[in-house]
């Protein structure tokens, strides 16, 4: 007689389950909290952005102001205000002296700061999730002091935030998503059994692994809605800008890794309700494996990687620099000598050219940064090595899959910082191979010697994406959500036939 | 007196039964398992990390301190330029709560006319991408052992209420204290297993082999404020474990019990501490390391409405000077008056780098005092805030830090501009014995005395937190059965 009975159609099925889901007690407060606290986390995060993206263009307009004020000096132009084609301050018209007086002598241009930067824009990704900004500069001042002091790390922070963590829509959807996915989930079907009213139901034509499917399925897409419309926030802000494209992209890439991990809490509910327990019981088993997940694996993937490989401290890098330069000192005449002999290009200065023995000074340094910059290489090297294993590790946890490839999409990433160090370093070279010949031979600057000044030309860094991070991220969210949702459905599948 | 003994007996037997039920969950057993091995692998590795940071710090110390001897014939004015560098020591309790301290700066340059910030926080180069994970052995004992307990305790009333056998206990005479307290006590005493590789080692390196994490003798005072520690540990615990036991016992089911705790330490524990510093960062946000670097210039160098002070101090002194001696020269003065022309231009400096990080503190002020306000209603932050503080990790340590290097700054200047100063007199100090001149930076950390309301005000947190747990816990609320 039952078999008669057509079952209940998806779409009937489906709206049952919203009907339930909506009805439940605490969903809508629940749900109005984590909006709130989205809307907290993008707010922040747009506040963040927006004061970077102002100390890039501060300084990349300090830069600019400072060079055009340079090469109006080398043409014969004197008056900042028609340097610079608008009215200035008094502070201005002083800074502009300075810059007229510094224009055609390369040690005093080279040592004064804001000429040369090494900058990185941010990302209006940076938004969603902010990765290790906080802790990894953004801009580097590249002069003629050592390497070490140019790439020094030097940002004023709060230890308090830095303890605390970013609060960034990012984490929020790694750590309090999954929490929302089981807060709305772990009483489906067990809730039903405790209150009496599954054999009701299934005397109905619903099968009974058909309604814990919808019953997840509408309860883990109502907590994945709640976070998708927060993608949109970069696109619109990068409407009309030349990265708008990439930015939509990543955006459009963000939203379907968010889709993905959700639908992977949802498969992990299904595991744990088809074991059959009391809804505590489902509750307590999911909090373990969301402990496991977004606290246990990761933190063992850090440990693992801090144990595996060491990074040489700043301690040591600050010893070995000042024992370099040590010896650079003591043997500074012959290095000087030697410097002269190897580039005959170079003009040795005459002493009232160069009456406080600067030269001296500037191949001390040369030879510290000769000795010192393959530590500072290899140091940021070995950090890239630590991010490679969480690289690895993310295969033990779809949390931290999602994180990595979160913070790249956003350009926040370590291995992206490691890069931007890495081309600073670059640039730093090449500004003292450009600068130390003429610092030597202490000659004025021409306007030809401007053209050739080097720059730096990593500056959009941050909206490059790491396709094999997320093609793996991907990957490994839909392998693990593959692999528990299969385990789940046979399981609540065979359940469904004994009922 | 029978009538204690039997209360105790009951007591005791409350708790045998409720720990061998915990006992009988596999799933219990397993996490306990884990979370055991998770805070001793942490230890070990936190140990290890102090330890060699320990060690390098060390290095660094004697190496800077011999670069500064080492200087030969230099002139007075270029070493106080070439200076020396400061490294923060890590406190001896600091494997046990970590703290601020990943998050500060350890390194501090010191050198004339430029007071540096302390920089390179060791958390930079940790690569903690997911870092609200309860990194530490305190943030796993403090953080996220109260979310296991949580899920060990939630059901204990709730469960015997739903399966009738609370009022059948009732009704065998036990009164309601000693079936709450034979939870607690069980509870507590799980805590206290979990926790025990914690407060073991703390224990341990007190008691068993003082000083073998450093070369720093365990001093009366770290003895205390590492008793005070597991003290505080102890109750935190104790706290959790009465929180929980009264939440099962006032909520009809397992499952409400359940969420409101969840909700409860999701809110307090995860939520608030980034919630709480984020919100300040949108109110007050800090200067960029430009901005602070304008605030001295400004007053230095002169802006718009001002003058280069140093042209002034210049002129003043060369004027007072040379009226004093009665010469028309400074090159008749019986000494080099760019050295005393330094020390002038140094005092004004430190005025204006006092000023810079007086302004700099007051910045900082609104995170520490969010976080301040959240201990109110977080139990993990007043318990974290002074476990911070008695391991010698938190922000006023590090400030206390600050300023002795600072005082020893001044100090290495005033001494080379001194010398500078008399450089063409036969007294003047020159090579080593100027560079001994200048005595070796010993840290002296500050006493637990000094700590005052830091650490009084969490701890008065913490007792009024127990005090609402008990008086929740000791209603009867039998109605519910």
């Amino acid at each position: 007689m039952a078999a008669s009975v057509s079952p209940l159609s998806s779409r009937s099925l489906l709206s049952l389950a919203f009907w339930g889901f909506w009805k439940s007690p605490g969903t809508r407060w629940l749900s109005l909290v984590f909006v709130i606290l989205l809307a907290v986390a993008s707010f922040s995060g747009y506040k963040t952005y927006q004061r970077r993206l102002s100390v890039i263009e501060q300084a990349a307009t300090l830069a600019q102001t400072n060079r055009t004020l340079q090469v109006a000096s080398l043409k014969g132009i004197e008056d900042p205000e028609a340097a610079l084609g608008r009215p200035v301050t008094k502070q201005e018209r002083g800074r502009a002296r300075i810059q007229r007086m510094i224009a055609t002598l390369p040690t005093s241009l080279a040592y004064s700061g804001g000429n040369f930067n090494a900058l990185l824009t941010p990302s209006p990704m940076m938004i969603l999730s902010s990765g290790v900004s906080d802790l990894w500069p953004d801009r580097f001042t590249i002069t003629a002091h050592s390497q070490r002091k140019n790439l020094q790390r030097e940002d004023i922070a709060s230890p308090w935030q830095l303890e605390a963590g970013v609060w960034d829509v990012t984490t929020l959807v790694v750590y309090l998503l999954p929490l929302v996915i089981v807060a709305f989930t772990y009483n489906v079907l067990a809730d039903d059994r405790e209150r009496g009213t599954l054999a009701l139901m299934l005397s109905n034509p619903i099968r009974l692994d058909h309604w814990v499917l919808a019953n997840l399925l509408v309860r883990s897409l109502s907590a994945i809605v709640l976070v998708l419309p927060f993608a949109l926030i970069p696109v619109c802000l990068a409407y009309g800008s030349d990265q708008f494209q990439t930015v939509a992209t990543s955006s459009l890439l963000w939203a379907l890794l968010v889709a993905v991990y959700g639908l992977f809490w949802m498969t992990v509910s299904l595991f744990v309700v088809s074991l059959g327990r009391s809804s505590l019981n489902n509750g307590i088993v999911l909090v373990v494996f969301w402990f496991v997940l977004v606290a246990v694996v990761p933190n063992s993937v850090a440990e693992f990687s801090q144990a595996r490989q060491p990074v040489m401290s700043q301690q040591e890098l600050i010893t070995s620099e000042r024992a370099f330069r040590e010896k650079a000192e003591r043997d500074g005449k012959a290095l000087k000598e030697r410097y002269y002999q190897q580039h005959p290009e170079v003009k040795r200065p005459s002493h009232e050219q160069d009456q406080y023995n600067q030269t001296h000074w500037d191949v001390v340094r040369l030879e510290t940064d000769r000795q010192t910059q393959p530590l500072i290489r290899k140091s940021l090297a070995q950090v890239n090595a630590r991010y490679g294993i969480h690289q690895w590790g993310m295969a033990g946890s779809p949390a931290l899959a999602c994180k990595l490839a979160f913070d790249d999409l956003s350009g926040t990433s370590v291995g992206q910082h490691v890069e931007f160090c890495l081309r600073a370093s670059e640039f730093d070279e090449e500004f003292k191979t450009f600068f130390q010949p003429r610092m030597m031979s202490r000659e004025e600057l021409t306007l030809e010697d401007y053209d050739q000044m080097p720059a730096f030309q990593h500056q959009t860094l941050a909206f490059e994406r790491d396709a094999t991070m997320q093609g793996t991220a991907l990957l490994v969210l839909l392998l693990w959500t593959l692999v528990v949702g299969t385990v789940g459905y046979r399981r609540i599948q065979r359940r469904a036939h004994t009922a | 007196m029978n009538g204690f003994r039997n209360q105790i007996r009951l007591l005791a037997l409350l708790v045998k039964l409720e720990l061998s039920y915990l006992k009988s969950e596999r799933w219990i057993l397993l996490s306990c398992l884990a979370f055991c091995l998770m805070l001793s692998g942490e230890l070990f590795l936190t140990a290890r990390d102090m330890h060699e940071f320990r060690a390098e710090t060390q290095h660094a110390e004697s190496e800077a301190r011999q670069n500064w001897l080492n200087q030969g014939d230099r002139d007075p004015h270029g070493a106080a330029h070439h200076g020396t560098f400061l490294f923060k020591p890590v406190s001896p309790l600091g494997l046990f709560e970590p703290g601020l301290f990943p998050y500060s700066g350890t390194t501090i340059r010191i050198e004339a006319h430029t007071r540096h910030r302390l920089t390179n926080r060791p958390a930079e180069n940790a690569v903690n991408v997911l870092r609200n994970s309860f990194l530490t052995p305190a943030a796993l004992v403090q953080g996220g052992l109260p979310l296991l307990l949580i899920l060990l305790g939630c059901g204990m009333l709730a469960r015997e209420r739903q399966q009738k056998t609370l009022p059948l206990i009732r009704s065998l005479g036990v009164p309601w204290y000693t079936v709450v307290l034979g939870k607690v006590c069980s509870l507590w005493l799980v805590a206290l297993g979990l926790s025990a590789p914690y407060w073991g080692t703390l224990l341990w390196t007190q008691l068993a082999t003082p000083g073998m994490w450093s070369t720093v003798n365990v001093s009366q005072d770290v003895f205390l404020r590492a008793s005070l520690l597991l003290a505080g540990a102890w109750l935190y615990l104790l706290c959790w474990s009465l929180f929980i036991v009264a939440v099962s016992a006032r909520t009809r089911t397992g499952s409400m019990a359940f969420t409101v705790l969840l909700v409860f330490w999701s809110v307090t524990t995860f939520c608030l501490p980034p919630l709480a510093t984020n919100l300040v960062a949108i109110s007050s946000p800090l200067p960029t390391q430009e901005e602070a670097k304008k605030w001295s210039d400004r007053k230095k160098y002169g802006d718009d409405s001002s003058e280069n002070i140093f042209r002034t101090i210049r002129e003043d002194l060369e004027k007072e000077l040379l009226a004093e001696h009665n010469v028309d020269s400074i090159k008749d003065l019986p000494f080099n008056f760019d050295g005393l022309y330094m020390m002038a231009a140094e005092e004004a400096t430190d005025e204006f780098a006092q000023q810079d990080a007086d302004q700099l503190a007051r910045l900082m002020r609104p995170y520490e005092r969010a976080i301040a306000m959240g201990s109110y209603v977080s139990p993990y932050l007043a318990m974290h805030r002074v476990s911070m503080s008695l391991a010698g990790t938190d922000e006023w340590h590090h400030n206390h830090f600050d300023q002795q290097a600072e005082a020893y700054r001044r100090h290495l200047v005033l001494v080379v501009n001194q010398a500078d100063s008399q450089k063409e007199t036969p007294d003047a100090l020159r090579g080593a014995a100027l560079w001994e001149a200048v005595r070796e930076f010993q840290y002296q950390p500050p006493s637990l005395t000094e700590l005052g309301a830091a650490l009084w005000i969490p701890v008065i947190v913490l007792i009024v937190w127990l005090g609402i747990s008990l008086t929740l816990l000791f209603t009867p609320v039998d109605h519910f059965s």
